[in-house]
């Protein structure tokens, strides 16, 4: 049994790919990806479901994309109640400092007026956070090492950013945004900030991808170099140990960054916006 | 010297590269950081936010590089 456990991290030929695929044949190498549930459901049925050896896999990223959301929202829904004004359950209050760090934040960012995107901003938070560190734990895959979810939720934010900008200054004035300062100079901003507003939703998802695949993708062939360590000299270090600690901060500070850029792009919409109180 | 092989260069000497760069990015920015910090401490909790920000746009671009070479890998011989 430990022995197959180590024959599976040092001989599963994976390679780390994102959905341009196009690899050519292979060589055997030390495997860049952990088993995760899907994957050892594979083996033992032989599908190709979860893993392949082209490509990550179909669907072990929806897999746990949703199963980490429906845990969110059953947890959620279980510190909900609407019966009396002040929190009656401990988990309900834990919820509630939680939603109030969030509206702290947000507002920070975003002015008093910036309150209904906090639903929003802590959702990405909490989500990608979890996300994130799914990762690290033992059988457990984070979804965000593939474009398909992270694309995703810069789509999402791309639109809202987009449609909140609409909204709030109409059409007229958000072609005037566009346009940018001195007038005059308009054939020059207009081409430059719709690069810019095409290019925000790219570098955030491509941040997040990069950081928590690198993080993910480290661990694993440090586990990989643990398991040729312990069949050739019977030595077990656990030399993975001390990039878990980088892998929590990273995963930490790509969530924060992630929603907090969010806001600050939701900011830079509102800027333009005809303020009622100056 | 075919495709392959000068791939094989120059990927790790790309992301070495954009690592220095980065990494001079990051000192100016926590040298900045620090330096607020240490002229107005109550103000910490702001300026340690806008750092890590800051810090992860810089890092970002060194990112970009990485996966760029996750998109070449197969391709090295």
């Amino acid at each position: 049994m430990l022995d197959r456990l180590l024959n599976g991290t040092t001989q599963v030929i994976l390679r780390v790919s994102t959905e341009s695929g196009g690899h050519g044949e292979g060589d055997e190498g030390i495997s860049t990806h952990l088993d995760n549930i899907g994957s050892i459901l594979d083996k033992a049925f032989g599908t190709h479901i979860f893993f392949s050896p082209e490509h990550k896999g179909l669907w072990v990223d929806p897999l746990y994309f949703w199963l980490i959301g429906i845990a969110l929202v059953i947890i959620a829904l279980a510190g909900y109640s609407k019966r009396s004004k002040i929190p009656t359950t401990r988990l309900q209050c834990f919820l509630e400092i939680v939603v109030d760090g969030f509206t702290n934040m947000t507002t920070d960012v975003l002015g008093p007026r910036g309150k209904i995107f906090t639903a929003y901003i802590g959702t990405l938070f909490i989500f990608i956070l979890i996300m994130n560190l799914f990762g690290m734990v033992p059988l457990g895959h984070s979804p965000t090492t593939s474009l398909n979810v992270t694309v995703a939720m810069a789509i999402c934010t791309f639109l809202l950013v987009q449609f909140h900008g609409l909204r709030q200054n109409g059409f007229i004035g958000y072609i005037k945004h566009l346009m940018g300062e001195p007038r005059w100079l308009f054939f020059l901003n207009f081409p430059l900030h719709i690069i810019g507003e095409l290019a925000k939703p790219f570098s955030l998802s491509i941040r997040l991808f990069g950081n928590i695949t690198g993080e993910d993708t480290l661990i694993a062939v440090m586990v990989a170099l643990s398991a040729i360590i312990f069949t050739t000299a019977w030595v077990p270090i656990p030399l993975q140990f001390p990039f878990y600690f980088l892998g929590i901060l990273g995963s930490l500070i790509q969530a924060l960054v992630f929603s907090m850029l969010s806001a600050v792009y939701i900011a830079l919409m509102m800027a333009h916006a005809p303020e009622e109180e100056h | 010297m075919d495709a392959g092989t000068a791939l094989g260069f120059a990927l790790p000497i790309g992301v070495g590269l954009s690592a220095m760069g980065s990494g001079l990015g990051l000192g100016l920015a926590i040298y900045g950081a620090t330096s607020a910090i240490g002229r107005q401490p109550q103000a910490a909790g702001k300026i340690q936010t806008a750092m890590i920000i800051g810090a992860a746009m810089v890092e970002a671009l060194t990112i970009y590089a990485l996966v760029v070479v996750f998109l070449l890998m197969g391709k090295v011989q």
